[in-house]
This record gives structure tokens, sequence and C-alpha cells, in this order.
């Protein structure tokens, strides 16, 4: 049941059926650049998530391991890992988030789900990070224009990109600066 | 073989019985857009190994309730039974399921202390699919044989619209219609689907 301790990020940059966010099959980045994004970054509270989620980054060997959780949260099993893959397109800093091993971070198994990919631009300073994501309802119009061109299918009114790794990244190398392409900005602090 | 792969086996291998396991070889789209009623289906059902399912039905087909998998919302103390939404239809005169799971906004509308959403974070619904036999007082599911079936769509033996993943992965992305055509041919395939796990009927409490 959502209340108020759920992940807002999380959901916006992952769910695709919230939040505005067009799921892939395929990554964005099958290894990451380094970035100094390691360590604890927060939340502000506010009226939605009266509570601060935590954000935790640890390099790995291809990736960046996520642990997100809220500052109730003190068990793992209580926490969602993300694998996270960055990378640089026209000169702009990009994230690719899925599940940690692709199952939830308790281990159990869902029926009938499939991990997939979510993307998202990323600002980065030394005390503040900030993702926005991939605008579903943009990227449909888009494609519906014929402004671009992604594989994709439509599942129950949903696109769902089906697009290879290499033409994902041609496309949002294009579309890096537009101002309508990514939103639902999520902001994080040191 | 992948991460990923190792790590749905490994919670393949902690489930709670085969039922629970459906997520090989999945399709973006389901098989049945609608459901019929298996009315000798609802109810409690056990194995011999006392792995407890249960059917109920529900306005766009059924749910599969998995007592045995209670799970915990991140940030509550509540706990809830882990539930698939299930379709039935006939083809070829054979009972087949179509599970996929809940999805978040019906969770919301409908539940009674589900999970918190985390469960579905980077998690998109698919389906999977298997014959059913029902009768009174006995229940079989016999799953999709996934490696046979991904073995049939990679030779070209069956010609289902796909997505590669990896060498052990795929994501079938067939029409609804196409997979009936399909489901309808291989109904009676001795490989098509697995052996079948048996429950027998049960009551609520026992």
């Amino acid at each position: 049941m959502l209340r108020h301790g759920f992940l807002p990020l999380a959901f916006a940059l992952t769910s695709g059926a919230c939040f505005n966010q067009a799921p892939s099959i395929h990554p964005l980045f099958v290894d990451t650049v380094t970035v100094p994004v390691d360590g604890r970054w927060h939340t502000e509270e506010g009226p939605w998530h009266p509570d601060r989620d935590l954000m935790t980054f640890e390099r790995r060997d291809d990736h960046y391991e996520l642990d997100y959780r809220s500052q109730e949260c003190k068990q793992d099993d209580c926490s969602v890992r993300f694998d996270v893959r960055f990378g640089r397109l026209s000169g702009r800093l990009f994230a690719d988030f899925t599940l940690h091993d692709g199952v939830p971070n308790d281990g159990r198994n869902q029926i009938g789900s499939w991990p997939v990919h979510a993307f998202a631009r990323v600002e980065l300073t030394k005390d503040r990070l900030e993702f926005s994501v991939l605008d579903r309802d943009w990227l449909r119009g888009a494609m519906e224009h014929r402004l671009l061109s992604l594989k994709h299918e439509n599942a129950d009114g949903d696109v769902f990109l089906t697009a290879s790794t290499r033409d994902l990244q041609r496309v949002l190398t294009e579309w890096a600066n537009h101002p309508d392409a990514f939103g639902s900005t999520t902001t994080f602090s040191r | 073989m992948s991460a990923r792969r190792i790590a749905v086996l490994a919670a393949v291998a902690a489930c709670l019985s085969s039922v629970a396991c459906l997520e090989e070889t999945p399709s973006l789209r389901p098989l049945f857009a609608t459901s019929i009623r298996v009315p000798e289906i609802e109810g409690h059902w056990v194995t011999s190994d006392g792995e407890r399912v249960q059917f109920v039905k529900v306005e766009d087909g059924y749910e599969l309730l998995l007592p045995g998998w209670e799970l915990r919302a991140s940030h509550q103390k509540e706990r809830a039974t882990l539930r698939a939404r299930v379709r039935f239809g006939r083809l070829s005169d054979q009972l087949l399921a179509d599970f996929s799971a809940v999805s978040p906004s019906r969770d919301t509308e409908t539940s009674s202390g589900d999970t918190d959403g985390v469960s579905f974070l980077g998690l998109w619904p698919v389906h999977v699919f298997a014959r059913v036999s029902a009768s009174e007082g006995r229940l079989e599911i016999a799953r999709l044989d996934s490696e046979w079936f991904l073995k049939a769509i990679r030779s070209g033996q069956i010609q289902l619209r796909h997505e590669v993943l990896s060498d052990e992965d795929i994501l079938v992305t067939a029409s609804t219609a196409q997979l009936q055509a399909t489901f309808a041919e291989y109904a009676y395939h001795p490989d098509m689907f697995e052996e079948p796990e048996a429950f027998t009927r049960t009551g609520a409490n026992q």
C-alpha cells in the first residue's frame, strides 16, 4: 500500500507505470564511467515525503551499486538495491538504473515480472545530485510525430523500449539537451 | 550464466512451489485478454509437500494467492500475501492459464495491505503460461517448458516475434492472436509443458 514512506526517486526512475518513465529492455550503458558519486546522499524533507530518503552509492567492477531506503529503514530487507551505470552523451552525464541482479533486495521472486532499465539525465556537483528521468509522454509524442525513431512496443498503452543499446545512445545523444525530454527532477544532498 | 539468471534461479529455488516460479521465457503480451470462469479451480489447494495456493475469483479473472509467501512492506510492520493475476482460456480444448503480476495501480485500488510498490520497482509486468487441469478434488498445473520453448523459437520451429536479451533469455513480443495460434497448435505437444505439479483440495485452515 502506498503511503508516505515510498521511494519517490526509485519510482520515478524505475517504475514504468509511474512518473512518466519509459522502461527499456536493454541498457543505455553496459559499463560505467567513474564519477564522484560514492557515499551517502539524502532527499530533503517535504510534504510528499516527510521522511528523508537515503541513497548510498558504492563502486563495483563495471557499475555502481545503489542502496535506496527511507530514513526509517534499518534493515537490508526494506531497502532497494540498484545497479547504476553512468555515461556521457553530448557532454552530459546520464545514468542507467536496473534492479540489482534483477530481483528485489530480499531475494523474493516476482510472479510475472521482468527487470527493466530506466534512464535519467544527471547533474552532479560536490554536494548536490539531480536526476531527471526520460519523460514517457514526451518520448511517445516524439515517436508519434516521427521526430525520432526508436524501436519499441506498445503494451497496454505504455511505450516499452526494445531498441538496442547503440540506438538508445544514438537517440539520447541527439536529444540530450532538449528541455522537454527529461523531467521529474529529484534532488539529493550530501 | 548471467548474474541475473543466477539470482533468479536462486530465488526460484527458494520458491514455495513451482507455481510461484513462472517467470522464464516471458511474454510482453497476454495469452488471454479476458478470462473464462473456472468454478472448479476456486478455493484452497495443497501439494503433497504441504505447499498451499488459493485461487480467488475477481472481476477480470482470478487472483492466485500464495499464503506461504508473506511480504513485509518496507516501511510498515504489515505483512501481506504474494499474489498474481491469472486469466484462463481454452485453446484446442485445453485449459491454459496466463499468469501476470498484479500491477501497482491495481494494488493501490484494491489492496488489503499488500506491497508498498517497492516490489515492482524496476520490474515490468509480463505474462507466463501454463496448462491446467482441474476437477473437483484435483488440480494440475504444468508450466511451459521454457528450455524447449526457447529452443523451438530460436530454431524457427515456433515462429513468434521476440527480443533476444542474452544467450539464455528472450522476451516474446508477439501479439495475443499470434500467441493463441501457437498455443492452439502446440497444446498437445509432448514437450511443450513440463510435468504437472499436482494439488489436492483443502480447506482454508487445514
